[in-house]
């Protein structure tokens, strides 16, 4: 049976594929633990081993190498994955062949974009206002065959189920809304049976579907786009390394598709690896889904106390975070969605904070300011890069747990209700939960 | 009651490597199945008497899929099995299997072994046309019937002509 180490960055899509196989067949499979993606896989003797310097690549205990996903899938997997018979083999290098030429491509031009891992750019715009068309073509040939079959080849779970889900699966986290998914119902079985079977859970976790209209190129509905500019300059500048260090590499070829997706898996891999922040500050007592759940079910005049009495001040802390500049606040519906948009970016806080930002007064007259409570006693935002677009715009104070001006505060902004310093009444309020 | 509700029984317990033991059936009696000496009296108390006996996952890991599963093999037998309400039945189930590829959970449990052998004579005995119009009951039972451990000596029965659906999608 196949054994060896597997060179890749977390959570990479293509390594999923290898690693869910091995789950299938046993085989022992081991992810190198001190990858550094850009490091290790430009390293003299990595390259010697793979000298295209991609992930995932393999290598054998015995000392064989092997570069590409699904070739590492293949050899790492059993023979019910890989088929039984001729036949069923070359079915499922068919579905292989499909999911890199048919459903690759356009999920790339469309996932990409909203994870802003490329940049606006014209020729990301025509992809990915192509790839939606080009998507639906594929996904309508996947639900037709999957109409009158439990798994795409020999109604048992092979390779062809484990690449074609995971060419899929940021897809459905992160592109395809509810209302794109009603029309694929067959797929939409197939990929929920698929990610829920304890060998795809290992590797995966939980996969969480999207439940709203994803944006491209970092724009929220309302836009603020100046706040993101400062992440894709970042962005922009390592692609422009890349892009040097590719021509360096392949100068006389054209820049093709493949490059760029490249480039950007590169960005992707870049991004920070989803462990929870959290993790390291102490759990305390406060159990924030109780809280949640009692504030969304129950009147305030039961809530606020039940969050006094359940508040844990020695691990929490809660925060007075108010907008530094009202004076550009014009539409209403836009601050709001300035704070949506905020939430949205900060969507990994969720699990250990909570918010109420409301929005005093009306048109090119008002203020945004909330009451945050979160795990830790230092401001959350600067453990994870992922949060750190917004809350430089906002004015962060520390409250204190005990004193009376902190409850009424609290008890103001969790019942939306009263007004800002300046005495624009109460208009809207959002809760980060 | 349909007429051999005997063979569902036997077959669930070949499938679990158990044994049947014997089991009485008749219009007056309550079913008996007498195994070792001891006795079970009720059909669903067989029933879940098999699951239990096997130890397996199949009765459902959580108390929320125990308590599906034994709602299955409730409905198996109290709709399922009478062959005047295969419509009913076959209609009700293809809703439910539409977005779901297993009655229970997203793996093989007794609810799906169970209702296979109940309605295997009614899918051998369904119209083509049927078989079309419950289309995702067939793709359920097809793959069910593609494990020869769960078939048995049951007959194959053919979907084949259900590639037509995918040449001509139909509207389901």
């Amino acid at each position: 049976m196949a054994a060896g180490t597997l060179y890749t960055y977390a959570d990479n899509f293509r390594a999923s594929k290898a690693l869910i196989a091995a789950q299938y067949s046993n085989a022992n499979v081991k992810v190198c633990p001190n990858f550094v993606f850009g490091e290790t896989n430009k390293a003299k003797d990595f390259l010697k081993k793979f000298p295209s310097g991609k992930v995932p690549a393999f290598e054998s205990n015995d000392g064989k190498y092997l570069q590409d996903s699904n070739a590492i899938a293949y050899y790492v997997a059993n023979e019910q994955l890989r088929g039984k018979s001729d036949y069923e083999k070359a079915q499922v290098l068919q579905w292989v062949g499909f999911g890199e030429s048919e459903i690759l491509p356009a999920g790339c031009a469309w996932v990409f974009p909203i994870l802003g891992v490329i940049k606006k750019n014209p020729a990301a715009e025509e992809a990915y206002s192509r790839a939606k068309e080009d998507m639906k073509a594929a996904l309508n040939i996947l639900d037709s065959h999957l109409l009158t079959r439990t798994y795409l080849v020999g109604e048992r779970i092979t390779l062809a189920d484990i690449v074609i889900s995971c060419n899929l699966l940021n897809l459905y986290k992160f592109a395809f809304d509810p209302e794109f998914r009603k029309q694929f119902i067959n797929v939409n079985r197939w990929f929920t049976t698929l990610v829920n079977q304890p060998q795809f859970k290992t590797v995966l976790g939980q996969v969480q579907f999207l439940d709203k209209v994803a944006q491209p190129f970092g724009a929220t509905p309302g836009g603020n786009e100046g706040k993101n500019k400062k992440k894709e300059e970042k962005k922009e500048k390592k692609q422009q390394q890349q892009q040097q260090q590719q021509k360096k590499e392949t100068p006389k070829k054209e820049k093709e598709p493949a490059e760029e997706l490249d480039a950007s898996e590169e960005a992707l891999a870049a991004e920070p690896k989803s462990k929870d922040p959290f993790d390291s500050l102490p759990k305390g007592t406060f159990n924030m889904d109780d809280f949640k759940r009692f504030y969304s079910n129950e009147d305030e005049a039961k809530s606020i106390p039940y969050f006094w009495e359940k508040f844990d001040p020695e691990n929490y802390s809660i925060w007075f975070g108010e907008y530094k500049y009202p004076e550009e606040l014009s539409k209403v519906f836009m601050s709001c969605n300035l704070i949506t948009g905020m939430y949205q970016r900060l969507d990994k806080m969720r699990k250990q904070a909570f918010a109420s930002v409301c929005l005093f007064g009306e048109d090119n007259n008002s203020s945004i300011s909330g009451i945050w409570v979160w795990r830790g006693h230092e401001l959350a935002f600067p453990l994870s890069p992922d949060w750190q677009i917004d809350y430089e715009s906002y004015e962060w104070k520390k409250l204190d747990a005990k004193s009376e001006d902190t409850k009424k505060l609290v008890a103001q902004y969790f019942s939306w209700t009263g007004e800002d310093k300046k005495g624009r009444k109460f208009n809207q309020g959002k809760i980060f939960k | 009651m349909v007429v051999n509700a005997v063979k569902p029984l036997n077959q669930l317990a070949s499938f679990l490597k158990l044994q049947a033991g014997k089991i009485t059936f008749s219009e007056n009696t309550l079913p008996t199945r007498v195994v070792n000496k001891n006795s079970t009296f009720g059909y669903i108390n067989i029933v879940i008497d098999l699951i239990k006996q096997a130890n397996s996952n199949l009765e459902g890991c959580t108390d929320l899929e125990k308590a599906e599963v034994r709602q299955w093999i409730e409905y198996a037998i109290l709709y399922a099995a009478h062959s005047e309400l295969s419509h009913q039945v076959l209609r009700e189930l293809n809703a439910v299997l539409a977005t779901r590829t297993y009655l229970v959970s997203h793996r093989l449990t007794a609810a799906d072994l169970f209702l296979y052998y109940i309605l295997q004579p009614t899918m051998e005995n369904l119209a083509i046309l049927d078989k079309e119009r419950f289309v995702h009951v067939s793709r359920w039972f097809d793959n069910l019937q593609q494990d020869s451990s769960i078939r048995q000596s049951n007959k194959l029965v053919n979907f084949s002509t259900l590639y037509l659906a995918s040449v001509a999608p139909a509207r389901h």
